[in-house]
């Protein structure tokens, strides 16, 4: 016996995948729910399980409904098992400090951000010291921006914020710490940045960076790409040409475009991706990620390897790409190319010298470390992603 | 001798087979304490302890545990450093050749035309040992690694990002790439001497496969790659995926597939990260499903936080499964996790001077996190 199961999103829900179970946990369907957004699907059995996903990586396993009729709210994720505590967020007080702190932390800052998105950052944060009009100071750390940003410390002094104004072209961010280096391309379109250093014992320190933009594609589909999750990715895979649109709008967001791309690619979904990366490549001449893109475009889907040639040595001319996801496709077509590819590639993993580092893998966005840490036996690590709570 | 699994030669039956390839480097020649013949550079590097007992418990999972009707295992060519001899399951003795770079490469050959033999073939790499990371390359050292009596103090060196994309050449197009190195090493201080290594394959921009998926420890530090003498934690968060936690229902029969073993590895991950309290990360990006295995059961990783820290040092969690009863008295470390199976469950936790708190909810894999109310 089948039934019909509805769900719909409240308008303060976060874009997030839901994922619809059977009585024996079997998948019935995952879908892609945004604020205000309805659907129904056919389940097997009215004992059906539906666990929200959310872009931070938390399932939440909602209350079962007998009318099956699921309208999902903040609050609700709150009610809900699996993840949530009804309680209040204890708040972060004295050492030692932990990474259940800091995400303890995230959390406040979730409710925080919700609950006043517009004014918040004005409303927490105070403008931090600078040692010179380029460099933040504060939390033992140096943070530098170019084209410069100016940060804010939060009011408990463990945070620093960063409202960058959005640009066509990326920022690079350098973060310090006892001589250990972060170097970060990051996509012009970011809404917010915040930087904090938390020591954890033993594990030494992580310097977290948390980063969100102004498309609601970014946020939502970039943490699911960067975590894994295909299933997720897949239900999201419409939503792309909207980051295609913005392109040609007064937007013009080409690091959402490039972050659709890869997506696509991901998924294969070569037919979706019609001319845009030959687009991003062409209009936007300091960005490498269209290259890249429409490279693997022109190479798996109209199989033309004269011109993934040209454009994989342009993009190699231009420089490393503002993902990640394009470093890894960037050097390993590089290598396939022989003489002329390995020569651009060795060029692009010297371009800095001392400084080139190593690529820090875990970011979803392009980030090296480099440095010798002055702490031999406290290693500092640098945690950079997508704010887990937009 | 190489080839841990079969103990005779592989059946050579043209049909869809797993093959793979592990490494664990514990020792190395030319590095770490008092060495005849130390490297010129790095030779401060330790030893490893939890390389090999990684290498080997993933060789002998896929020995007695790996299922796949459609992709039986067809053979397992293993190196450990030091070499040993080990005792299959069927208990006949195999020598485990120390994993030199030569010793590599002829495995690496075998284990290559192996996968060569058929497009539906599964080729699996894993490798446990030191590693170096430049923007374009993760370079993999084997055991005699930085021999100062070789005019190229790199030629005992793997390029495995470029392996990885060398075996683009190879018919398997399913090729999975488990990259478990400790990454300790300042690159800075090695950008003067060129680094660079042998990928072992070469491929050119034509040669595609359908899947090609690197799941990389991505940690730092050496405390976050795993507790001396026992596996690495990213081998443990395998393991225990594979053994039931990255399973998934579609249809009738629970199975791991790859995308969900990215997924899963990433929660897997991020749960031991706050129980063990280290910066502990993996990086398995989104790819698309190619069933690898059928586990025995479902398994799902439940946490446990009672924060704030008084509450969590009174906790006593019991977690009751059908006949199965998993208690935590108070005083353990907190977070506290613990491996159940698939299906209903009551989580109980109790106080001195905080209310308890009971919940009975269904668990569904991978993982689970409960944080009572206060």
């Amino acid at each position: 016996m089948s039934d019909k199961l509805s769900i719909r999103f409240e308008g303060d829900m976060p874009a997030s995948a839901v994922e619809v179970l059977g009585a024996d946990s079997a998948e019935v369907k995952t879908l892609a729910m945004r604020p205000n957004m309805e659907q129904t699907i056919d389940i097997p059995s009215e004992r059906s399980i539906v666990r929200v996903r959310l872009p931070s990586g938390r399932s939440v396993t909602l209350p079962r409904r007998d009318d099956l009729d699921y309208v999902i709210s903040r609050a609700d994720l709150e009610q809900g098992v699996g993840y949530a505590s009804s309680a209040p967020r204890v708040p972060i007080a004295g050492e030692p400090r932990s990474l259940s702190d800091v995400r303890v932390y995230q959390d406040q800052r979730a409710t925080a951000s919700a609950m006043a998105e517009p004014t918040w950052l004005e409303a927490k944060y105070e403008t931090a010291p600078s040692a010179d009009e380029d460099t933040t100071v504060a939390l033992g750390l140096n943070v530098r921006w170019d084209p410069p940003v100016t940060g804010k410390t939060a009011q408990d002094g463990d945070e620093l914020a960063f409202q960058p104004r959005v640009q066509e072209s990326h920022y690079k961010l350098f973060i310090e710490l006892d001589n250990s280096w972060l170097a970060a391309s990051l996509p012009g379109s970011l809404a917010a940045a915040y930087v904090r250093a938390d020591d954890i014992g033993e594990g030494g320190t992580v310097v977290t960076v948390r980063v969100s933009s102004t498309s609601q594609f970014a946020n939502t589909v970039g943490p699911y790409l960067a975590r894994g999750d295909y299933n997720a990715t897949e239900a999201m895979a419409d939503w792309a040409e909207e980051a295609e649109d913005s392109l040609q709008s007064k937007m013009r967001d080409p690091f959402s475009a490039a972050l659709a791309g890869y997506v696509l690619l991901r998924l294969e979904r070569y037919d979706m991706m019609h001319d845009w990366a030959r687009n991003l490549a062409d209009w936007f001449p300091d960005l490498s990620d269209g290259c890249v893109l429409w490279a693997m475009q022109s190479l798996h889907q109209h199989a033309d390897s004269d011109e993934a040639t040209r454009y994989l040595l342009e993009a190699a001319r231009r420089g490393w790409p503002v993902y990640t996801e394009g470093v890894g496709l960037l050097s390993e077509s590089l290598r396939r190319l022989g003489d002329v590819g390995l020569s651009a590639l060795q060029a692009l993993d010297q371009e800095h010298g001392d400084e080139s580092g190593s690529l820090v893998r875990s970011s979803p966005f392009t980030a090296r470390t480099f440095g010798t840490n002055a702490r031999d036996d406290r290693p500092i690590t640098f945690d950079l992603g997508y704010d887990p709570l937009v | 001798m190489t080839l841990y699994w079969p103990a005779g030669e592989p059946d050579g039956v043209n049909a869809p087979r797993l093959h793979a390839l592990v490494i664990g480097v514990g020792d190395y020649h030319h590095l770490g304490l008092n060495p005849a013949r130390p490297a010129t550079f790095l030779s401060d590097l330790p030893p490893l302890s939890i390389t090999t007992p990684a290498a080997r418990r993933l060789a002998g999972w896929l020995e007695t545990r790996y299922t796949n009707t459609d992709r039986p295992l067809g053979s397992v060519e293993l190196l450990l450093s030091p070499a040993e001899t080990m005792q299959r399951a069927d208990g006949s003795d195999v020598d485990v050749e120390d994993a030199t770079m030569a010793n590599i490469e002829a495995a690496f050959a075998r284990w290559y035309n192996r996968c060569d033999t058929d497009e539906n073939n599964i080729a699996l790499l894993y490798f446990a040992g030191h590693g170096i990371s430049t923007m374009a390359s993760q370079f993999l050292l084997p055991s005699d690694f930085g021999n100062p009596d070789l005019p190229d103090e790199w030629k005992n060196c793997i390029d495995g990002t470029g392996l990885q994309s060398g075996m683009a050449k190879c018919e398997a197009n399913t090729q999975l790439f488990f990259i478990d190195a400790c990454r300790d090493t300042p690159i800075s201080a090695l950008t003067q001497r060129n680094p660079h290594g042998n990928p072992l394959v070469t491929a050119d921009l034509n040669d595609k496969v359908d899947l090609s998926a690197a799941f990389l420890a991505a940690s730092e530090g050496r405390k976050a790659y795993g507790r001396d003498g026992e596996e690495t934690y990213f081998c443990k968060a395998l393991m225990m995926c594979l053994e039931g936690v990255a399973a998934r229902k579609s249809g009738p029969e629970w199975r791991v597939d790859t995308s969900n073993l990215a997924s899963s590895l990433a929660a897997v991950v991020d749960i031991m990260a706050q129980t063990e309290n280290l910066p502990l990360s993996c990086h398995c990006p989104a790819i698309k499903p190619v069933v690898l295995h059928v586990p025995p059961e479902p398994k799902v990783l439940v946490k446990v936080d009672c924060a704030p820290k008084e509450r969590n040092n009174q906790a006593t969690i019991t977690l009751t499964q059908n006949q199965t009863v998993v208690t935590s008295p108070a005083g353990q470390a907190r977070p506290w996790s613990a491996e159940l199976s698939e299906g209903d469950v009551t989580l109980a936790a109790t106080f001195q001077t905080f209310v308890s708190q009971e919940l009975t909810d269904r668990l569904v894999p991978p993982t689970y996190s409960w944080d009572p109310p206060l």
